[in-house]
């Protein structure tokens, strides 16, 4: 027992270390800290990887052009463990004592809405990675804003391509939860109202991190549609993908995927990917062919020796919004930069983003693409693409977002 | 409504496919606590080490990735299994259960970290072997070929277990030590040895599973975790230490997810569960199993 007692000293011991080790590297005045939570253990790690090197890259790029108002950036990035609980004690951990200007993440839609309600309660503005609309809606309020494409912009964005295509005969299939609900709620309704004929006979809710979906995709046939929305993401997606391919879903109905437009997607997919279907992704490391994009394109390639997927985009814009809030105020002030937030103009990678005082979103296009091979990329690429402005519609009404001024 | 022959075909193939991979899973954990007692929550992680030693097979681009792969990586991992066993493991088996629930336990977490450290983070495919793309189409019917190999190969390795277990020397060491290991050690025999073997065998199964569920599904950590609590219910429905029990617990719940959803599509894991339930209460020793858990 006594060497059981020791090894548990040296276990206690070095987490101590480890702990204060972190504690050390933060620095005194004069710097603006960026508070992150990204899963950076777990399933969806690679997300917490490249949401990391976005801001890195942003920080640096803040940092080297001499600060905001004589300060520097530095950015906190700790692990939100996919976990509401941790999420919120980490949250508060990065406000109360690390006494971060804003907080950024996290990713799983209930963590998210768990953390947005604590820095409203702390007073610190708070950008989820989630995309689930509540958070522009039902939950929003002063201190709740986001820069990236929400799932309401993506998904009907995906209607108006379907409805250009006149397809008529629908399946879904997402995961069932909020996230995964919300997209497949606003591609269907919208699609609905601009098409009142089309028809869905199937629609599947397997649960979030489903094995086998060989199931699902046997009733998917049985109804026979035109076309299916997939709104799945990240491994679910590529495992759908997998099984529908083997089943000859490719061959049989039209296939739209919401997230599956994401490089990171469409690299582990490879010569498995959907080609010929249309995908969405929030940012496209090929799209715009603008300088700006080719720029953020290159210096992340030569930073990180990968291609940015839309986390990273998302989240280089995101801090790059910030110090442009805290530019417009004149002043390093949480509430000040909060006031400026509304109508901040930012020109991304992706093109420019505006925020909108009504709901705290980013307002932007949507591009859906065809998945296609390249010549110039080892892995398939999003081509025809195809911008959906959104006063094109495919963003929600203003009104939706009402709770944003609580 | 007219019956579809093609569609209730299909889902019941779905089923088996599903339930051969548990089957390999389950089959190693079952054997493992009939004969060493040892409820190895780490089994799930030799199921996901499989996975991403094909996946990095995969990488080769040659047809013959995947038999190579398949004949290498079970290997690899009942080598890694012998040494977590005779160095980890053994010098808890005369302690509390609790013990060796915390050791694999903590190798769960360590393995899932590991494959991140060795693999990195991206979302990782494995192709299906070239030889099993396509469908196999009869009229209306048409179902993926590699399915149909997986289906093919759990009761192959069934077989293979039974003549292990039944009619060599090593499987008779094996019963002896799941009846009763301390007369077996008295009677000279390496029970040591026995159990190191066990516990091989169980990975090199595990990992099978993982191999062959590669091209179908995601090869990411946590994996291991997931597969092995339906794993769990299937050594509970068919019995601790019965590998029959194992496959026809496997096949109860392959069937059980299959059709489960065509009744009650949003709670077709509750048909699961109230399986286990009664079984549990009226027949705690599981199907075909002999001692209770």
């Amino acid at each position: 027992m006594s060497g059981l007692g020791k090894k548990m000293f040296v276990a206690a011991v070095m987490s101590l270390a480890i702990a204060s080790y972190g504690a050390s590297t933060s620095f005194a005045a004069k710097t603006i800290k960026i508070g992150v939570l990204s899963p950076l253990t777990g399933l969806y790690s690679i997300v917490g990887k490249r949401t990391s090197q976005g801001i890195n890259m942003a920080v640096k790029e803040i940092n080297d052009a001499g600060g905001v108002l004589g300060h520097k950036f530095e950015a906190l990035i700790r692990d939100s463990e996919t976990n509401p609980a941790s999420s919120v004690r980490t949250a508060r951990r990065l406000i109360l004592r690390d006494k971060v200007f804003a907080l950024l993440g996290p990713l799983h839609g209930g963590a998210a809405i768990a953390v947005l309600q604590e820095s409203k309660k702390l007073k610190t503005m708070n950008f989820p990675w989630a995309a689930t609309e509540e958070i522009n809606t039902k939950f929003c309020s002063r201190y709740t804003w986001r820069v990236g494409s929400s799932a309401q912009q993506t998904s009907r964005a995906g209607a108006v391509i379907a409805h250009r295509l006149g397809l008529k005969k629908w399946a879904t299939i997402s995961s069932d939860f909020s996230y995964g609900r919300s997209v497949v709620r606003q591609f269907w309704n919208y699609l609905k109202e601009r098409d009142p004929g089309a028809k869905r006979p199937y629609a599947a809710w397997p649960k979030l991190g489903e094995n086998d979906y060989s199931a699902y995709i046997n009733k998917m046939q049985k109804a026979k549609p035109d076309a299916i929305f997939v709104g799945l993401f990240g491994a679910d997606l590529i495992k759908f993908m997998k099984q529908a391919r083997s089943f000859g879903m490719y061959e049989k109905v039209k296939i739209f995927t919401d997230f599956g437009g994401n490089h990171v997607v469409l690299k582990a997919l490879g010569d498995q990917a959907p080609f010929g279907h249309w995908a969405s992704s929030r940012y496209l490391h090929n799209y715009p062919v603008s300088a700006g994009n080719k720029r953020f394109v290159d210096n992340f390639r030569k930073a990180y020796n990968v291609y940015p997927d839309m986390t990273a985009g998302e989240a280089y814009s995101t801090v790059h919004v910030i110090a442009e809030s805290i530019r417009r105020a004149g002043a390093v002030d949480k509430e000040k930069a909060i006031d400026a937030m509304g109508g901040v103009a930012f020109n991304s990678p992706e093109g420019w983003i505006i925020m909108r005082p009504s709901d705290h979103q980013g307002w932007q296009s949507s591009f859906w693409g065809v998945i296609s091979k390249s010549k110039k990329y080892p892995f398939p690429i999003l081509s025809n693409i195809q911008v959906i402005s959104p006063v094109e519609g495919s963003h929600p009404d203003e009104s939706t977002g009402q709770g944003c001024r609580k | 409504m007219e019956l579809d022959v093609s569609f209730w075909l299909t889902q019941f193939l779905n089923g088996l496919a599903n339930a051969m991979v548990l089957f390999l899973i389950a089959s190693g954990l079952t054997i493992l606590l009939g004969v060493l007692g040892v409820l190895n929550l780490a089994h799930g992680s030799f199921y996901m080490l499989g996975a991403f030693l094909i996946f990095s097979s995969s990488i080769i681009k040659n047809p013959s990735w995947f038999w190579v792969g398949l004949l290498l990586a079970p290997l690899v991992v009942a080598g890694f299994g012998t040494i977590i066993e005779a160095f980890c493991l053994r010098p808890l088996y005369g302690r509390e259960r609790l013990y060796t629930l915390l050791l694999t336990y903590g190798f769960t977490l360590i393995l899932d970290d590991l494959v991140l450290l060795i693999w990195g983070r991206d979302y990782k495919s494995v192709p299906i072997p070239a030889l099993f793309e396509g469908r196999l189409t009869i009229g209306d019917f048409s179902y993926p070929v590699y399915f149909l190999f997986i289906i093919a190969v759990g009761p192959l390795l069934g077989v293979f277990l039974w003549f292990i277990l039944n009619k060599t020397n090593f499987g008779k060491l094996i019963r002896a030590a799941a009846t009763d290991s301390e007369m077996l050690d008295a009677l000279g025999v390496n029970v040591n040895r026995v159990f190191t073997g066990v516990f091989a065998l169980g990975a090199w199964l595990a990992s099978l599973g993982g191999i062959l569920a590669a091209p179908m599904r995601s090869v990411e950590p946590g994996m291991g975790v997931e597969i092995i609590i339906e794993s769990f219910i299937v050594v509970i429905i068919g019995g601790m230490g019965s590998y029959l029990g194992a496959f026809v617990g496997a096949v109860l719940i392959g069937m059980l997810k299959a059709f489960g959803i065509e009744i009650l599509e949003n709670f077709a894991m509750i048909f699961i569960y109230a399986l286990v339930l009664p079984i549990l209460i009226l027949r705690p020793r599981g199907l075909f199993g002999e001692t209770t858990i």
